[in-house]
């Protein structure tokens, strides 16, 4: 979004929030759940009704079967869902933080660069956040596959 | 040699119909399954239900494992005949689904724990063994579902619902996406089930005529009776009565090849 939206946005926020960082927490916040719900309820809405009647089958009860099928069955995806979420946090990082200067940060470096037309720096801090972004999404990738070795393993039907 | 005698009840359906909105998809299926009592052996028993695509074999499946209620009639298993409660019936649905975030192992415990018991853990951990040995499965126990075959899952599926003890199984379209070598295979498996317990039975609903029979003692078709809407069974085959049963080789003898003509004709 623009910097003035932002700055709009700024006003009205420091209004409900009293500090620089629990405002930048907030935006956060507020930018990232309508990805996050709408994405777990996709995942949760792409359960095969058979995987349930396979639980009613073997005689699972109400809990286990939302335990076993909902939770455990998911997790993987869940967390596949939050590494997406992470990129666009990232992504936000740098304009929410440009709202709180004194916090500082990558978003404070590059704001200012661009305001004294440093266009090297501010060259080299995209490049930063390019790179870092990059890296912590093949963490992430890396850890996904620890926790969940079956993650990538489709089943045909 | 093949000497037997019929006896209790174990599952019936009563009049059940199916309607969805004004169509008619079952209508006035009625048959019962006799416990078979063979000397000297745990002769438990196979029927299936055969019918062309489309017919409603899914939807009675369906409503066989009571997963859905008919809108006429009812199914009722067991000595006091009580209607079918889900749970009671194992199934095999046609595309075999497991917990794919589940080894192979933890796969057959579920089912296992489903069979309450006061097993230890140990003792769980040496029946799913055992089974996987006597079934072929041993090399797999630490595999996921996806890193299977189709047909190697599908032993998975139906070992899974053995070790509920569920005495009853339902299996949706057992042979279709099988090579032949993996059709054989299945069929060695399922006749070994049904000897495993007195009780034990299994229930194939197929439109496979050939490989269905081959292992069955009941056969119901099913099919439209003219002039009426929806499917209902038209014709039942008695295949120990017709000494067609419990006969290894039996696709060489011509009566079988005959029977196979006949239920073609009815479908
Ligand atoms: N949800 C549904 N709504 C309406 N009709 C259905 C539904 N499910 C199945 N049917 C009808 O029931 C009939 C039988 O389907 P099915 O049991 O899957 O056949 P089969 O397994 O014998 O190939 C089909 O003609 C289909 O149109
Ligand atoms: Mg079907």
């Amino acid at each position: 979004m623009p910097l003035s939206d932002v700055n709009r946005l700024d006003i009205s926020f420091t209004l409900l929030t009293q500090s620089g960082h629990q405002l930048k927490l907030s935006l956060l916040i507020f930018g990232i759940v309508p990805f996050f719900v709408t994405s777990l309820l996709s995942v949760i809405d792409h359960i095969h009704a058979q995987e349930f009647e396979l639980c009613t089958t073997l005689r699972m009860n109400r809990w286990k079967t939302l335990w076993e099928v909902i939770i455990v069955g998911r997790l993987d995806q869940v967390f596949e869902v939050m590494r997406q979420n992470f990129a666009i946090a990232w992504l936000m990082i740098t304009s929410v933080e440009g709202l709180s200067m004194s916090e500082g940060g990558l978003g404070v470096m590059l704001i200012k660069a661009n305001k004294y037309v440093q266009l090297d720096v501010v060259f080299g801090t995209l490049v930063i956040i390019f790179i870092l972004g990059i890296l912590f999404d093949y963490l992430l990738g890396l850890l996904r596959h620890w926790l969940f070795p079956y993650t990538k393993l489709t089943v045909r039907r | 040699m093949n000497a037997y005698t019929k006896h209790e009840v174990l599952l019936s359906a009563e009049n059940v119909g199916l309607q969805y909105g004004g169509k008619v998809v079952l209508r006035d299926v009625n048959f019962t399954i006799r416990d078979i009592r063979r000397q000297g052996i745990n002769q438990g028993q196979v029927v299936s239900l055969i019918g062309r695509s489309g017919i409603g074999k899914t939807q009675l499946f369906r409503i066989l494992s009571g997963l859905r209620r008919p809108n006429t009639g009812q199914v009722k298993m067991d000595e006091d005949q009580h209607v079918v409660q889900p749970g009671e019936v194992g199934i095999v649905p046609q595309n075999y689904i497991l917990f794919n975030h589940r080894t192979i192992y933890q796969n057959l415990k579920i089912g296992l724990d489903s069979a309450g018991g006061q097993l230890t853990e140990a003792h769980k951990r040496k029946t799913i063994e055992e089974c996987a040995a006597a079934f072929e499965l041993s090399e797999h126990l630490k595999k996921y579902p996806a890193q299977l075959s189709g047909g190697q899952r599908q032993r998975v599926s139906i070992i899974q619902q053995v070790l509920t003890g569920n005495k009853f199984i339902l299996l949706d379209e057992p042979f279709s996406g099988l090579d032949v070598l993996m059709v054989d295979r299945v069929m060695q498996l399922l006749l070994k089930i049904s000897t495993l317990n007195e009780h034990n039975t299994l229930i194939i609903v197929s439109h496979d005529i050939e490989n269905a029979a081959a292992i069955s003692d009941m056969v119901w078709v099913l099919a439209p009776e003219a002039g009426k809407p929806g499917a209902t069974i038209v014709k039942e085959y008695d295949l120990c009565e017709m000494e067609l049963a419990w006969t290894p080789n039996i696709r060489e003898n011509m009566r079988f090849v005959e029977l196979l003509a006949d239920i073609r004709r009815h479908l």
